[in-house]
């Protein structure tokens, strides 16, 4: 194992837990009978949390527009598991709001692709007619968490990283090998470990490159792969690099995305991009 | 962007709704602007609804940019991406990426 990952590992175990609300929440979901008062007034005891979780479900992402005035109504409308992950997001966004950017790369940049791959491979669990597409966004908004703790817990090596991106023009997880010995994946998957996060998600952080469990489909890490390479293809957010990779074949053979779906639904896309990054980021 | 009647078996999941669904007591069922889900074709057989309006962009919109704009914005994606289109698929995102560099050139100028 490289000392750097032996290093971060000890790090991660300091990283702060998630807060409160985050595992009140996670204890709710579990209750055989779910009451949703309760879980609202445990909400709304973190007004920031709470007034955000209404600005993100107004939003058109939703289409509820400005009908869901209260945090019950969130939980009635949108599900405790879609609350659950906004709650989530906005911790995590919250936790590495101080993080210290890096020459060429913020984590505002990082947040706006993260936030679009979430929104992408929510689309694309939709189109496979997945009944709980509330893991997805959350798959896709989580994949490269291991950027954010490099950037916090291996600053300087990290730096390092992003000078050789712009020498040899090469992808973040290509430099992050050559320069650290490790990339960003192995790195959140630590992450994802220390919040006990479901094995699905730790799949998805771990195999988005590539798109394949141990060359075998699956259609969330599939749907998270796709996710990034189109963010990346039409410039939604920064990953800290700006080249496309080809999306693996084995990925679009499991994965069927009706002809001209996108082509007639990229405006909206656009739009709930631009939408939940003012929310998510700016409000 | 139009807008148009389809049939719900027609509307295709993801597609944008252009206007609210509701039953016969006038209640929404389903929100102007909310994506159709797979889940909506059963609640709106339910309540008897056959159509809803949905928005559809226009797909000629690419026509508005000049072939010469097109070739630019292109040229300057494969500085970025360093592979040809293998299927429809990647055809049709790739040709979303260009349209979406002329519209920012457009804007800036």
């Amino acid at each position: 194992m490289s000392s750097l990952l032996h290093r971060i590992m000890n790090d991660v175990q300091e990283l702060p837990t998630l807060p409160t609300v985050y595992h009140a929440l996670t204890e709710a979901v579990e209750q055989p009978i779910i009451l949703i008062d309760k879980v609202a007034e445990v909400i709304s005891k973190d007004q920031a949390t709470a007034f955000k979780i209404l600005k993100v479900t107004n939003s058109p992402f939703y289409g509820f527009r400005g009908k869901i005035d209260t945090i019950s109504k969130a939980i009635m409308f949108l599900g405790i598991n879609e609350v659950k992950n906004i709650v989530f997001s906005l911790s995590v966004a919250r936790m590495f709001s101080k993080v210290n950017k890096i020459k060429g790369f913020t984590q505002q940049d990082l947040w706006g692709h993260s936030i679009a791959v979430g929104i992408l491979t929510r689309v694309i669990g939709q189109i496979q007619g997945i009944k709980n597409v509330e893991n997805y966004f959350l798959a896709g908004i989580i994949h490269d968490i291991g950027k954010l703790v490099l950037m916090e817990y291996a600053h300087d090596e990290y730096a390092r990283v992003f000078e050789m991106v712009n020498q040899k023009k090469c992808f973040v997880h290509e430099a992050e090998k050559e320069v650290l010995g490790i990339d960003h994946s192995e790195v959140g998957l630590l992450l994802a470990q220390k919040w006990k996060m479901p094995e699905s998600i730790a799949s998805s952080i771990s195999y988005h490159q590539t798109g394949v469990i141990d060359g075998k489909p699956d259609q969330l890490v599939g749907s998270v792969h796709l996710a990034n390479f189109i963010s990346r293809l039409f410039n939604l957010g920064f990953p800290g690099d700006n080249f496309v990779p080809q999306p693996n074949m084995a990925v679009w053979n499991s994965i069927t995305i009706p002809n001209k779906f996108f082509l007639s639904t990229s405006n909206k896309l656009f739009e709930d991009f631009d939408h939940t990054i003012s929310v998510m980021l700016y409000s | 962007m139009n807008e148009k009647e389809l049939p719900v078996d027609k509307v295709e999941v993801g597609t944008e709704l252009a206007s609210n669904v509701v039953n016969k007591y006038n209640q929404v069922l389903i929100s102007a602007g909310s994506r159709f889900e797979e889940k909506h074709r059963f609640l709106l057989k339910t309540w008897g609804i056959k159509q809803v309006k949905v928005k559809i962009e226009s797909e000629n919109k690419n026509f508005s940019f000049s072939e010469e704009q097109k070739l630019e914005a292109l040229n300057e994606l494969k500085e970025r991406m360093f592979w040809s289109p293998r299927n429809d698929i990647e055809t049709e995102l790739v040709q979303i990426a260009v349209e979406r560099i002329c519209k920012s050139k457009a804007a800036i100028k």
